[in-house]
C-alpha cells in the first residue's frame, strides 16, 4: 500500500512516502522553496515523494498529521476562556481559520486532485499520535516507552505512551496551555531570539552561563511534580491572548528588559539560558523516570520539538533507568508527516499489518531526500564554475576521500554534497560542511567566515563508531547527532594559565581538548557516530582522515548560512560555496578547489 | 466538540460568509458584542478548562488522556 503523510500549515511542512510499512522518501518543503520553516502546503516535497512510486502505481492513502477541527476547538476554547482579552490574537487568527483552515479537508483534496488528477482516500491522524508513531515504528524496539513533548498540537503538549509491536497506547497527557515547549519558546523570545526557530541557540548559549535563575523559574513560572507533570503560571505568559509569548510581568521577574534582536548578548542572558536548560532537564528526567517506572521499560522513544534538546537526551542515559534510546531525527513537526504515514499503515488497514523489526532502525540513516546523478552535477558545474577554480574528477570515492583528507589536514574547510539529502534538521554527512576538529580557531573561523552566525555557537563532531570511547564519555550510538556527551578525560588538555578563571563569553576560543573545534565551553559535544553499515561514504572519508592524521573525528555542521535552509540541489551547494569562505566543495565524485581562497 | 461537529456539518454556509470577512471593525464587534458576553457567562456558569492554576498540594498534573477519534476520515 502506497501511503503519503503530510504535515503543513503551521511550520516545517513536509511530505513522506511509506510503502507497505517501509520508509521510502521524506523531505521538508523548506529545502525546495528555500524559505526556512516553510509552512505552506508541501507541493514540492510531495512532487519529490511520488517520483518514488513504482511505475503504474498510484497513491492509495494520504494522511494529514493532525486534526484541524480539534485545533480550531482549542482556539475557540481559548477565546472563550479569556475574552474580552485576546482581541489582537482573534483578529489575527480568526480570518485565517474561517477562510482557510476550517476547510482543510476540501483544500487538500482539491490540491491533490489538481496535482495528480485523482484524489486518494484522505484521513487525519492526531498531532501527538503522529509524533509517537514517528519515533516508535521506525525504532528497533519491539516494545518501548514513548515520550512526546512539544509546543502544542491540537490540545496536547506532552504525552506518554507504551508502544508494543503494532500498537501505541496513550497512558498520560498534559494539555494546553501547560507546555514545556511553550515555556522554552517564551524564554527564547525574552532572550531576543525567534520563538519556534531559535530554541537550539538558547541551548547552545546555556553552557556559558550559571543557572542562578532556575529556582525563580520553578517558583514563579512552572510548578513541577515528582512524576514530571507540570503546570505553567499563566500570569507571566501572553500566548493565550496576545501575539507575543510573554507579558510585561516576565521582564519584571528577571529585573531586566527583553533583549532586542540586535543587542549584544551579556552574561545575564547566558544565565537565563542555563537556568531554563536546568529546569527543562528536570522535567524531562522526571517524566522519563516516571514512564520507565510505570511501564517497566528500559527502551525509550522520543519525538516532538523538545526531543531535539540533545543535552537533556544525553542525560537520560546517565541519570534514569533507560538503557536504550531512539529519537526521531525529524523530531519536530516535519517528522509528523512520517508518523502520519505510519498511522495510516497501522490504523487504516484491516487486518492490521504486522510490524517488521530489524536489528537496526528502519529510518535508513534519515537519508530520505533527493539525490542527483553525475550528469546533473556535471551540468551544474559547467554552468556555474569560476574558471580559475580547479575541478578534479574521481572515479573512485576512496581516492576522493584521500584527497579531501589531505585538504582537511591542511586546515581547509569544505562542503560535502553527496547522496540523498537528510530528513530532519541535522546535516548528517550528505549536505554538510566539514573541517578538522583539531583546528584551534575552527569554531570562530567557521562561524564568522562561512556560516556568518553568532560566535558563541558550537560545532558538532562526527566520529568513527569504533573510536567513540576514545574521544567521548559516551557508550550509546548517536547516528543522528541527538545526544550530547562529555569529551573524554584522556583527550582533555590543561588550560593555559592565562585562560584559567575565565567565565561566560570570555571562555570563547579557550582550548580545552585535542579537538577544540568541537569541544564546547563546558567540555561537552553533540556527537554523531558513523557506522560503516549506516553511512558507508562518510565512514570511508573518516577512515581516510584517520589514516592520514591518526584522528577519526571531524567537524560536521549543516551546509547552509545563517537564516537559510540546508542546501538541497547542486545549484544551492555551488551558490553557498561561492558566497562563503569555503575552500573546497565535494559534489558527488567531483572536487572543486577554490583558487582565490586567500581573497 | 459536539458544537464544532455541528458547525462543521451544518453551518458551513455561515463559514462561507466569514470567508469574505476581513473587516477589523466587524470582527471587533463580533468579539466584544457576541463572543465576550457569551464567554463571560460561560466562565461564570461552568468555569474554564484553561484556567487551572498551580496547586502546590496536588501530587500530579497529568490529565486523563484524550480519547482518540475512531473515525480517521473526520478532521475532528
Amino acid at each position: 500500500m502506497n501511503i503519503i503523510g503530510i504535515s503543513a500549515f503551521f511550520h516545517d511542512s513536509a511530505a513522506s512516502y511509506v510503502q507497505d510499512g517501509e520508509i521510502v522518501a521524506a523531505a521538508e518543503e523548506e529545502r525546495f522553496t528555500r524559505k526556512k520553516h516553510d509552512a505552506s502546503f508541501p507541493e514540492e516535497a510531495l512532487k519529490y515523494c511520488v517520483t518514488h512510486l513504482p511505475k503504474g502505481e498510484k497513491v492509495d492513502l494520504v494522511v494529514f498529521y493532525e486534526k484541524p477541527f480539534l485545533k480550531f476547538d482549542r482556539l475557540l476554547e481559548t477565546y472563550l476562556g479569556f475574552a474580552p482579552r485576546g482581541l489582537r490574537s482573534f483578529l489575527h487568527s480568526f480570518p485565517l481559520w474561517t477562510k482557510e483552515k476550517v476547510f482543510l479537508k476540501q483544500i487538500i483534496k482539491r490540491k491533490l486532485k489538481k496535482k495528480w488528477g485523482y484524489c486518494p482516500r484522505l484521513i487525519f491522524s492526531e498531532h501527538h499520535l503522529s509524533h509517537a508513531a514517528s519515533c516508535f515504528y521506525p525504532s528497533p524496539f519491539e516494545k518501548a516507552a514513548v515520550l512526546c513533548l512539544d509546543g502544542v498540537g491540537e490540545w496536547e503538549t506532552t504525552t506518554l505512551w507504551l508502544g508494543e509491536n503494532e500498537d501505541l497506547q496513550k497512558l498520560k497527557s498534559i494539555n494546553f496551555p501547560h507546555s514545556l515547549g511553550l515555556l522554552y519558546s517564551t524564554i527564547t523570545a525574552y532572550l531576543g531570539f525567534l520563538p519556534n526557530n531559535d530554541e537550539y541557540k538558547v541551548m547552545g548559549l546555556a553552557p556559558y552561563g550559571r543557572a542562578r535563575f532556575s529556582e525563580v523559574i520553578k517558583e514563579e513560572l512552572i510548578d513541577i511534580k515528582e512524576d514530571g507533570s507540570f503546570r505553567l503560571n499563566l500570569e507571566y505568559f501572553d500566548f493565550c491572548t496576545g501575539l507575543k509569548m510573554y507579558n510585561h510581568k516576565l521582564p519584571k521577574l528577571f529585573k531586566r528588559p527583553v533583549r532586542q534582536k540586535d543587542e549584544p548578548l551579556e552574561p545575564f542572558h547566558a544565565d537565563i539560558a542555563a537556568s531554563l536548560q536546568v529546569v527543562t532537564e528536570e522535567v524531562i528526567l522526571k517524566l522519563v523516570r516516571f514512564i520507565a517506572d510505570k511501564t517497566g521499560q528500559r527502551n525509550l522513544c522520543m519525538a516532538g520539538g523538545v526531543a531535539l534538546n540533545c543535552v537533556a537526551n544525553g542525560k537520560i542515559l546517565k541519570e534514569t533507568p533507560i538503557e536504550k534510546i531512539w529519537i526521531q531525527p525529524a523530531a519536530g513537526d516535519s517528522g509528523g508527516a512520517l508518523g502520519a504515514a505510519f498511522v495510516g499503515h497501522f490504523n487504516a488497514q484491516m487486518p492490521k499489518p504486522k510490524r517488521v523489526i530489524g536489528p537496526h532502525d528502519s529510518q535508513k540513516g534519515s537519508l530520505l531526500g533527493p539525490e542527483f546523478g553525475p550528469k546533473k552535477i556535471e551540468k551544474v558545474i559547467e554552468a556555474s564554475l569560476d574558471l580559475e577554480d580547479h575541478v578534479m574528477d574521481f572515479s573512485e570515492w576512496r581516492n576522493l576521500c584521500e584527497k579531501v583528507a589531505e585538504l582537511l589536514d591542511e586546515g581547509l574547510v569544505g562542503g560535502l554534497f553527496q547522496g540523498r539529502m537528510e530528513f530532519g534538521p541535522r546535516a548528517l554527512g550528505c549536505r554538510s560542511i566539514i573541517a578538522d576538529a583539531r583546528r584551534e580557531d575552527g569554531q570562530n573561523h567557521i562561524n564568522k567566515k562561512i556560516k556568518f552566525r553568532e560566535d558563541f555557537r558550537p560545532f558538532a563532531p562526527i566520529v568513527l563508531r569504533e573510536d567513540l570511547k576514545r574521544y567521548f564519555n559516551v557508550e550509546h550510538e548517536s547516528p543522528y547527532m541527538l545526544l550530547v556527551g562529555q569529551v573524554a578525560e584522556s583527550i582533555k588538555t590543561p588550560l593555559n594559565p592565562s585562560d584559567e578563571g575565565r567565565k561566560g563569553f570570555d571562555q570563547l576560543g579557550v582550548v580545552r581538548s585535542k579537538i577544540p573545534a568541537v569541544t564546547h565551553v563546558d567540555g561537552s559535544a553533540r556527537i554523531q557516530t558513523v557506522h560503516p553499515n549506516h553511512h558507508p561514504a562518510l565512514y570511508e572519508l573518516l577512515r581516510a582522515f584517520k589514516k592520514r592524521t591518526g584522528e577519526g573525528v571531524l567537524v560536521n555542521t549543516s551546509f547552509n548560512v545563517k537564516g537559510e535552509p540546508i542546501v538541497c540541489t547542486p545549484e544551492d551547494a555551488i551558490r553557498c560555496f561561492y558566497t562563503t569562505g569555503l575552500d573546497f566543495l565535494v559534489l558527488d565524485k567531483k572536487l572543486i578547489i577554490k583558487k582565490r581562497r586567500e581573497e | 466538540m459536539k458544537f464544532i461537529n455541528f458547525m462543521g456539518r451544518f453551518l458551513s454556509p455561515a463559514f462561507e460568509v466569514f470567508k469574505t470577512v476581513n473587516n477589523t471593525i466587524l470582527l471587533s464587534v463580533l468579539f466584544y458584542v457576541v463572543i465576550s458576553p457569551l464567554a463571560l457567562g460561560r466562565r461564570l456558569l461552568f468555569g474554564s478548562r484553561l484556567h487551572k492554576k498551580i496547586d502546590k498540594s496536588a501530587h500530579s498534573y497529568f490529565e486523563d488522556p484524550q480519547v482518540m477519534s475512531e473515525n480517521l476520515e473526520n478532521p475532528f
